[in-house]
């Protein structure tokens, strides 16, 4: 039994869906991108959120933010095993998704399958960092895929179009912006934690101190300023880029967002099979074997892989990825110009200035053993 | 002998027939009651006493006192539900009133003393509920009804930070010091030290608010697997006609009980039926 | 057919070989994967919806109920579990099946004047008691067919089950301080009086009763829980006419009678004392009024102005006919209740029978017929001292008080003995093997079925349709048409339909179709007994305890006379109950298996043609307990 009593239609799984509310697509969706094969798990993300917004009293144990290792890093503990056992069977049709989200599923007294982890799964977000899928054996040597392999999941809040929390709040106590940011009024929350429970990818965190529940608001005062999020604006490797999506039926080919989603579809939401239509969009790790990556990232993955590897041959792709880590701005046009050597790709904000502009190539700048202008020899050059 | 064996038999025929009609028309005309559920009463007597919950519940003021037994049952009406197992103990309920306060008793079974509300932890609590508006009759629509009710939650957790002056704590960094505690800047990110008691106003399911106005005291006490909770209010509401005013008659109420340890939070509690205050 | 020539050994292996396989097919059903199962349930009176759930072994059922109109419970028989609920405020109920077969859930909360039969099933499978009673049900067939096909000839002397002789007595009153008691003009006299109070009280209960649902009024407690239970579970089967003989109805009309309250007064009655017509001096006044009386069920069982009315009227037509007519006509051709006890008498352990035929042939006049000063001629106008079977005897002991000689005894003789006497005059009008006879017992299933599936069945639009909701087709006018073809064509239709193949398989020539007909529903007494003695225990065992709370307030004014009257409802033995049914059931098949060879053999000349003639009403008695255990388990 449930009240999943609306249909919508939920682009990632192309066909309808329960859902607890009528479909109310926002006037413009945050979104993000992040290159997992980019990241080198140095956490600085991580630290940047949670000095932002995670210090606090009661607070303590939460990353709104958090990088895990695959497979065998969760946090909280086994958050995504845990449900995708409940879950059934996930079976794919093409590009078409047959099985069950949860919201569909008729457990008996709950409105969305879900699961309260314990205080003790979020204590330690670190184990099996860096730890491979299986023990090297004699003999093996480096091959792609990877074998053994992990890779490294970035995780945030995915603002989901469909949200858990938000479906499973018996009291409206959090809401969907125009701009698609979620957030929980820490007003009208009672501290439930059906927010907790009802999230997939366990992003709602309870504060005790307070008897609230809380999670990652996209920056929110950032974002209304047209900055991107901290997470994405001090990431080292470049790996992030935050902006605006568009429409899943009319996106626009200059939206540096749209372009990696709908056009290219390199960028693919985590775990679209729970049914919350997520908005963050992963290109997936080219290292890691393709079953696990289809599990992740529904059965665009392998094709995304592909491309990826062949990003060379799209000089658009390149600039985006340029584009990620240039500016503080959002860019919410790109355009590249010039060959895939001598272009540039450039990124303007909502009023169409400027904001950055990026080499397609990295100019390789050779350093002299002497440095004229400064009158010094150096070490270590190579 | 024909003749008289016709008369007896007639006269027989219709006295029964005559019965017959009288037990008909009487029947019909008797309101055909079906074991109507009756809504249990309870007596609010007056007591010249006032009890200072500072000092504890005052169970010796409470012993005089009649009690009533309330059954619970799960509230399944709607989602989500709390977790169904077994049978449901019975609440006991108490009140009276002084010339100032009016006081509410409620005793329940509970394995457990549950005063944290920390993640995946919910505190035990109990609430007593009564309709704004005088004169709402006891339909037996509980829970999508019926005008504005006013609902006095007592909570563990809240009961232990009032009374016991113990603020939350986490299990992470439990002895960790914040330097900078007194300047958070967030206002979402301050501790409020709220009543034991909520003062809630709530219309339907999910509507439930806190009232500006705090009236109401409480506190309780486990001991032996049994939970005892006092409320304390005055008689008149500060809020004037748009609060509950005690005064004589009749009044509906209906009892909530929560058990933390079964993850009872928000609509996963049991509720009980109406029970009709006697207040005199 | 060349079956009976084979040797024995073959059936041997025949019958090792079914064992076998069936014994594979019951443990095929394998254990499936525990689900967690949910059901809403929606109640109004007097059905749930769904009716009937179905889930495996060990699923884990998650019940919510809803009530759409007045407080509803929900308790499950074998589990014991409830919840309840009213419209508004849902009840919930969370257990593990772990036990597997049929299970009744019920209402447990009174909500009107079906409430004791508001019911439903709940299957939970494999339904192992289902596959066992089938199982019995086809072993004991079987055995019967290998024991009586090694029959090479007929029974000189009939035992029941081989064992009893069939003639067997036992006088009960040869221990004096017995016979001494019903010498006594005391006895019956003060049980009538006692019953006569205990029916004053039902019937002021229904007249005056305080609560219009029938499970709180003493009058519809007592009638249709107590005294029909005990009816058709000990006193029929055992004690044949039992009630009759302390019955307080005709109390009023032997009183106007006879003149006198105990002693002996008028010999001849007063009134008209005219003598009931030839055409009608059998059973067939008597199907009909029980018929004619199971049209109100729905009403007087539920509702005690119904009950009132009924036995008002039983009791104001008792009195009229005892104006008009001679003695116990009332109790011989009009009571409703007297045709299945007249008829299941003849299977009960206990009857009044003459001792010594020689000194009753020496004796002129027969005072057991004229009566004497010491008591009156037989009110049931039967002839005491060659009585041989029970059907017309209401156990009221005028005989034994009339006779000079004491030779009338209360005897104990086996099960059935009274189905076997042979006619013993000629122009014995009504104390005949035949169709009126045989169209009660077929009657009596017929009703059973009607109100098993009503009264126990999870079907609520059946209760609507007794009860009246309706009156169309679709509705009462449905009930009674559905009752009349049942019980009239289509349950004799089936025997007749059996009677013929037996004739057919007998091969005999001179046999009528008709003798064949009738003979073998006697079989169907012992049937029609299990069945309604199961069907009793379905209504003890969930419902007895409203017993104890109307005897301490019987007409639902708040009294509290034995201090029972707040007990709740407290079910027992529910899951033992359908056991207990099945077991009845396969008890009832065990004599009926019993008789019918012996009726085969009365029926056909020579044993070749009893034994072929046998094998289709064997077949026929298998699928009908097949049938039951179905309904009653399956």
């Amino acid at each position: 039994m449930s009240q999943m009593s609306h249909k919508v239609y939920n682009w990632q799984l192309k066909r309808e869906m329960a859902y607890k509310y009528p479909e109310a697509r926002p006037q413009k969706q945050v979104a993000w991108i992040f290159d997992t094969n980019k990241c080198i798990a140095c956490q600085t993300c991580t630290m940047a959120c949670k000095m932002t917004w995670t210090s606090g009293k009661g607070q303590e144990y939460m990353w709104w933010n958090n990088v895990e290792t695959k497979p065998w890093g969760f946090y909280p503990m086994g958050w995504d095993v845990r449900l995708l056992e409940s879950l059934g069977p996930q079976s794919w049709d093409g590009d078409k998704y047959i099985g069950k989200t949860i919201f569909e599923q008729d457990i008996a007294g709950e409105e969305i399958m879900g699961y309260s982890p314990e205080e003790d799964d979020w204590l330690n977000p670190n184990l099996g960092e860096d730890e491979v899928s299986q023990p090297v054996k004699q003999g093996e040597y480096i091959k792609i895929p990877h074998q053994p392999w992990m890779f490294y999941l970035q995780r945030i809040c995915n603002h989901c179009t469909y949200p858990g929390c938000l479906g499973a709040c018996p009291r409206k106590s959090i809401y969907k912006r125009d701009d698609g940011i979620v957030l929980i009024d820490q007003d009208r929350c009672r501290g439930y934690q059906e927010c907790v429970r009802g999230c997939p990818y366990k992003k709602s965190m309870f504060r005790g101190f307070t008897g609230k529940s809380e999670k990652c608001i996209s920056c929110y005062p950032a974002a209304e300023q047209g900055k991107q999020t901290q997470c994405t604006v001090n990431c080292i490797g470049k790996i992030r880029l935050f902006g605006y999506k568009g429409p899943w039926d009319k996106p626009k080919e200059d939206n540096p967002i749209d372009y990696l989603v709908h056009f290219k579809k390199i960028a693919l939401p985590l775990f679209p099979q729970f049914g919350t239509e997520p908005n963050v969009y992963y290109i997936p790790p080219i290292n890691v074997p393709e079953a696990f990556n289809r599990q992740l990232f529904g059965p665009g993955a392998k094709a995304a892989v592909e491309m990826y590897r062949k990003a060379y041959e799209d000089t658009r792709l390149i600039g985006i990825l340029m584009l990620m880590g240039a500016t503080e701005e959002i860019p919410f046009t790109f355009k590249v110009e010039g060959d895939i050597n001598t272009g540039h790709c450039y990124g303007y904000n909502e009023k169409g200035e400027q904001v950055a502009k990026v080499p397609l190539k990295e100019p390789i700048v050779i350093r002299q053993e002497y440095d004229k202008e400064r009158d010094v020899h150096r070490l270590s050059v190579s | 002998m024909k003749k008289t064996v016709y008369f007896i038999t007639f006269v027989l025929l219709a006295a029964f027939l005559g019965l017959v009609y009288y037990g008909a028309r009487h029947w019909r005309g008797m309101p055909v009651q079906i074991e109507r559920f009756e809504t249990p009463a309870l007596n609010v007597a007056f007591m010249d006493k006032d009890i200072d919950l500072a000092q504890g519940l005052a169970p010796e003021v409470w012993q005089e006192i009649k009690l009533q037994e309330i059954k619970l049952m799960y509230q399944v009406t709607a989602l989500p539900w709390p977790k169904i197992k077994g049978m449901l103990s019975a609440v006991t309920v108490k009140a009276f009133h002084s010339k100032e306060n009016i006081y509410f008793y409620m005793s329940w079974p509970d394995d457990t003393e549950d005063r944290i509300h920390e993640t995946t932890q919910f505190s035990d609590a109990c609430a007593i509920m009564f309709p704004v508006e005088k004169d709402v009759q006891p339909h037996t629509i509980m829970m999508g009804f019926l005008g504005r009710v006013n609902i006095w939650q007592w909570k563990g957790n809240q009961d232990r930070e009032y009374w016991q002056k113990e603020s939350p704590q986490t299990k992470a960094y439990v002895d960790y010091y914040y330097p900078f505690e007194d300047k958070e800047l967030f206002p979402v990110s301050q501790h409020v030290t709220k009543f034991a008691v909520n003062d809630l106003l709530a219309i339907r399911v999910g509507t439930i608010t806190p009232k500006d106005v705090q009236e109401v005291m409480g506190k309780g006490v486990w001991e032996n697997g049994v939970w005892t909770a006092v409320f304390k209010r005055p008689l008149k509401s500060l809020e004037g006609e748009n609060g509950v005013n005690f005064i004589s008659g009749k009044r509906l109420s209906a009892l909530a009980v929560w058990n933390g340890s079964k993850g009872d939070r928000g609509g996963r509690k049991s509720i009980s039926d109406w029970l009709e205050l006697n207040i005199q | 057919m060349s079956v009976y020539r084979l040797p024995f050994t073959v059936y041997r292996k025949i019958v090792v070989g079914f064992l076998f396989l069936s014994s594979i097919f019951f443990f095929l059903s394998s254990p499936s994967f525990a689900a967690e199962r949910f059901f809403e349930v929606k109640a109004k009176k007097f059905s749930y919806t769904p009716n009937i759930i179905k889930v495996n072994k060990g699923d884990k059922v998650s019940i919510r109920l809803i009530s759409e109109d007045v407080h509803h419970g929900f308790f499950v028989d074998g589990y014991g579990v409830k919840t309840s609920a009213h419209p508004g405020m849902e009840g919930a109920l969370s257990f593990t099946a772990d036990k597997s077969g049929r299970f009744s859930f019920r209402c447990s909360v009174t909500c009107g004047s079906l409430h004791p039969y508001m019911i439903g099933y709940l299957y939970v499978s494999p339904n192992n008691l289902w596959v066992w009673g089938v199982f019995g049900v086809l072993a004991l067939g079987l055995i019967s067919w290998l024991i009586t096909s090694k029959k090479k000839q007929k029974d000189e002397k009939l035992k029941l089950f081989g064992i009893i002789p069939l003639e067997w007595r036992f006088p009960l009153t040869k221990f004096k301080p017995l016979r001494a008691l019903l010498k006594s003009r005391w006895f019956p006299f003060l049980p009538i009086v006692f019953n006569l109070f205990i029916f004053t009280i039902i019937l002021l209960a229904g007249f005056i009763g305080g609560l219009g649902a029938g499970n709180y009024n003493f009058g519809v407690m007592i009638v249709w829980i107590l005294w029909w239970v005990l009816l058709m579970m000990f006193m029929v089967p055992l004690i044949g006419r039992f009630w009759c003989m302390m019955c307080p109805f005709p109390l009023i009309g032997d009183w106007i009678q006879r003149g006198k309250l105990i002693n002996v007064g008028k010999q001849k009655s007063w009134g008209l004392g005219k003598r009931w017509p030839n055409k009608l001096r059998n059973l067939w006044p008597l199907v009909i009024l029980f018929w004619v009386s199971t049209w109100f069920s729905g009403f007087f069982t539920v509702k005690p102005f119904a009950t009132f009315i009924l036995l008002g009227a039983i009791i104001l037509i008792a009195i009229i006919i005892a104006l008009f007519f001679e003695k116990r006509t009332f109790c011989l051709f009009v009571c409703p209740v007297s045709g299945f006890q007249g008829l299941y008498a003849n299977f009960s352990l206990f009857g009044v029978r003459s001792r010594d035929p020689e000194i009753c042939k020496k004796h002129v006049p027969k005072t057991c017929v004229v009566g004497n000063e010491k008591g009156y001629g037989c009110p049931w106008m039967e002839l005491p001292y060659e009585m041989n079977r029970n059907t017309y005897c209401g156990l009221c002991f005028e005989c034994l008080k009339t006779c000079p000689y004491d030779n009338m005894d209360l005897v104990l003789k086996p099960f059935g003995q009274d189905l076997f006497a042979e006619r013993r005059r000629t122009d014995d009008v009504y104390n005949r093997r035949s169709t009126d006879e045989a169209y009660k017992a077929l009657t009596m299933i017929g009703i059973f079925l009607s109100f098993f599936l009503a009264f126990q069945g999870p079907y609520g639009h059946l209760r609507d349709m007794v009860t009246a909701k309706t009156f169309g087709l679709h509705g009462y006018l449905g009930y009674l048409l559905e009752s009349f073809t049942i019980d009239f064509l289509l349950i004799p239709g089936s025997l007749f339909l059996f009677a013929w193949l037996s004739k057919l398989a007998s091969r005999s020539k001179e046999v009528k179709l008709k003798d064949v007909f009738v003979n073998f529903s006697y079989c169907l007494v012992p049937v029609g007994i299990a069945i309604w003695g199961a069907f009793s225990l379905g209504i003890i065992f969930p419902n007895g305890s409203y017993l104890l709370h109307i005897i301490s307030d019987p007409f639902s004014w708040g009294w509290n006379l034995f201090g029972t009257a707040s007990i709740p409802w407290t079910p027992f033995f529910t899951g033992l109950m359908p056991y207990l049914q099945v077991l009845v059931t396969l008890g009832g098949m065990l004599f009926a298996l019993d008789f019918g060879y012996k009726f085969s053999q009365r029926t056909y000349k020579d044993i070749g043609e009893a034994k072929r003639g046998w094998i289709p009403i064997l077949i026929y008695l298998i699928l009908i307990h097949i049938f039951f255990v179905r309904i009653f388990v399956g």
